[in-house]
This record gives C-alpha cells, structure tokens and sequence, in this order.
C-alpha cells in the first residue's frame, strides 16, 4: 500500500477496502493534525477536528474529482473544519485581552517562555483567515497557489492575507517582548 | 514610511517569489531607504522563526478514532456514470480528442444499430482458447502485446496486456469458487503503479509493494492493475496465480510488442 499513489488509495477505497484509507490516514494526519492544532491552538480541539475531518473526506469520497490533488481536497476539508470551529468559539477578543494582560512583564514571560509558546500567543492574535494563511505557508510550505486551492479564495487574496499577517506577527512578537 | 509596493515586494522575495529585476530593485531601494531594509530583515527573522518551529507527533489515539468512525459511518460508493452520461461527459470535455471521441461513439452506435438490424454481433471468441498472438491492434493507440488462459484445478483464469504509449494495463480474470491469490510481478525501476481495480468477487487483501501487487480474491472476478513505464524499456511482467500455497499458473507476459 505504502507505494501507491494517493489516487490509487481512494479508487481502492471505493471499492471498499479499508487498509486503503488507513493507509491515506497514516499518510496525512500528523501533516494534517500539526496545521489544525497551530490554528487553533488547542490539542483537544485539534485532535476532534482532524478526527472529524478524515470522517468527512471518507463518506464524501465519491464527490473527490481525481483532477485535483488528494492532499490538496483533503485539506480543505481540515481547513473548512478548523474555520468553523474557530467562527464557533466567538472568543477571539477575550483571548486577546486576556493574553495582553497575562504579559505586562516582557522580560519576565522571556525568561519563562519558549520561542514557539510566543510564536503560538502572536498567532492567536491573528483572525483565523490569516492564522491558516501563515500556517499553510510557513509550517507546512505551501505554494501561493496551493494555499489559494485550498481556501478558495484568489491568489492575490492569499498574497494580502499574508503579507497583512506577517505584519501583525511581527508587531506583536514585538509587543510580547520578543526581540529575536 | 515605506511604500506599500515595496513591503509587497519585500513579502514576495521572502517567499522566493521575486525576478532578478525586482531583487535588484530592492536592494538599491534599500541603499536609499534604511527603513525598508530594517523591515526586510525583521520579516526575514520572523520567518526563520517559524521556519524552525517543530511539528509534534499526534496522539495514538487519532488513528484509532478516525478508523473506528469511518467502520460505523457510512462507506463511499464510487460514482457510477451510466453509458449515455459517459459518452456525454466525454464530448462535452474541452480538451482535443472529444472530437475524436464523438467519432468513435457514432461510429460504435451505428455498428451496434447495424447489428441489432441484421440479427446481432457475433465476437468470434471462444472459451478454449489458451494462447495468445503478439501485436493485436486494438485501436492506433491500444495494443494487446500478450494474453493467456488457464484451465484447471477446478478454475478457469485468463490475462490480458494492453498497452497505450507508456501506459499499460494488465487485466486477470478468474472463474473460481475459492478464495485464490494473484501475483504481478514487475521490474520496480522499470514500473510504476498507477491504479488497482477490482470487478467483482470479493477483495480479501491487496498487498502492493514496488515491484509486486498480489491480491487474494474470493469468487469470480477481475482484477485490473494499471502501470507506467518509466523507461524506455518495457520488461516483461509475470503472473503467478496461486491457491491453497501451490502455483497452478506462471506466466511471463509481455509488455511490448517489439520486445
């Protein structure tokens, strides 16, 4: 199975074998579970996502068109799922405000922060379209294009997103102390 | 201040995004604006930051949820295009050979109505047959290079090579009542596996490696494995049929008709 290509693994699917999945499932999901837990930021959360993400793309296979890339369907369908999930918590300005407050002392959360705990607190400052821009781009190295695939959105959207993104990353790094 | 085509700019060649031209037009931007190149390098270490952030191994238990919900939901059934729809989707594609395609299936409707007027198609085939003929134009493009059939053992089998440009297709069918094992065996770097179908019976396993794909079929049916070749060469591809643990067919099949 490990030698087949994507394509090969959902007609095998279809046809009702199961290792064929599991094997697309072996494939994806730490890919797939790293991206939704870097968008929202929760393990919990991001394990039920994924979960229910690879559900999703199983029972609506038959509507996959083998034109476009498995991965690149795939992770719409993940991507639509942590969206949602985020639109659904409508709490984005209370992590904000509770965040800054947690950070009055820059040097104090340097001494106690590792890099990627700033990096994660920045990326929840960001609204969850730009958060899955950066995320695409810079953890999972996705082209422009792809990322536009993916979203559904014009590449220039794309370009706007993460350049507006990267922006708001960088003042904010700033903010929460960290200089480097 | 820094002129918003600039910061795109900047943004673009941190994604490698940028020609010759706009990099040389940033680096004597920068000469004159310092401002600009102090953003350029806080982008830079901002993506070398989230460069080397590491991703985490997910929990055990994800593999497990996700395949025990798919085992209780329900299974995917694969789209099945009738035969008007079929010829519609063709003719209706954008691309070059539709017109090619609309030909051929007027030309096939026309035989067809010809023969259910002249009192039907007779297909010349039989069911002994047990050797097969190298070079059997199929179409200008399609080209049967080998074929063989098997009787025995209480089972009849049979296997067909079709082969179009550097794609090839190997087709094993068996009339069985037990479960039996077919083998292709192929040159790995010579190969690459493109699909896997299967047609009735029941799939009991596929197992598919580089070099070999066996599948254990209970019943009658057929089993198609599809190829590319990756080379010039078009080495010959063997077929074992199996059961109970002894080989009751071995055979090697060829992929060209010139080789």
């Amino acid at each position: 199975m490990k030698s087949l290509a994507d394509n090969t693994l959902v007609t095998l699917t279809l046809n009702g074998e199961l290792r064929a999945f599991e094997e697309l499932v072996e494939r994806y999901e730490k890919v797939l579970y790293n991206t939704v837990l870097k968008i929202v930021q929760d393990a919990d959360d991001a394990h039920d996502i994924t979960q229910a993400g690879f559900v999703k793309a199983y029972e609506n296979l038959k509507s996959y068109k083998p034109q476009h890339k498995f991965f690149s369907w795939l992770y719409r369908i993940v991507i639509n799922e942590s969206l949602n999930a985020l639109r659904s918590r409508k709490e984005t300005e209370e992590i904000d405000s509770a965040l800054m407050a947690s950070v009055k002392d820059p040097a104090e959360v340097y001494e106690d922060t590792e890099r990627e705990q700033y990096i994660d607190k920045a990326l929840q400052m960001l609204t969850p379209e730009n958060r899955a821009v950066v995320v695409l781009r810079h953890f999972q190295d996705l082209s422009y294009k792809e990322i536009a695939h993916i979203l559904d959105v014009p590449e220039k959207t794309v370009k706007s997103r993460l350049f507006t993104a990267r922006q708001l990353l960088k003042d904010r790094l700033l903010k929460l102390g960290y200089s480097q | 201040m820094i002129d918003q085509k600039i910061i795109a700019l900047i943004n673009m060649e941190l994604d490698a995004q940028t020609t010759p031209a706009q990099n040389d037009q940033l680096r004597r931007h920068f000469v004159a604006n310092p401002e600009a190149r102090a953003y350029a390098d806080d982008l830079k270490r901002l993506k070398g930051m989230l460069d080397r952030v590491e991703q985490v191994e997910p929990p055990v238990s994800l593999k497990a949820g996700i395949l025990n919900s798919i085992r209780t939901s329900a299974r995917p059934v694969p789209p099945q295009p009738g035969f008007l729809e079929f010829i519609l989707s063709r003719i209706s594609s954008p691309a070059l050979p539709r017109y090619g395609f609309a030909v051929a299936s007027g030309i096939c409707l026309g035989v067809l109505l010809f023969a259910a007027l002249t009192g039907g198609i007779d297909t010349g085939a039989t069911d002994n047959q047990i050797s097969g003929s190298m070079g059997t134009a199929v179409s200008p493009a399609r080209t049967v290079t080998d074929y063989g059939s098997f009787e025995g053992a209480s089972m009849k089998a049979s296997v067909q090579v079709v082969t179009s440009g550097v794609e090839l297709v190997v087709e094993a069918e068996v009339q069985a009542a037990e479960v039996c094992e077919i083998d292709l065996i192929f040159p790995a770097e010579a190969y690459t596996v493109t699909g896997i179908r299967r047609q009735g019976g029941s799939l009991e396993s596929v197992n598919a490696q580089a070099g070999s794909v066996s599948t254990v079929l209970a019943g009658s049916g057929r089993v198609r494995l599809e190829l590319e070749r990756t080379g010039e060469k078009a080495p010959e591809i063997r077929l074992e049929l199996h059961r109970g643990g002894h080989i009751l067919w071995d055979k090697a099949l060829r992929a060209s008709p010139g080789e």
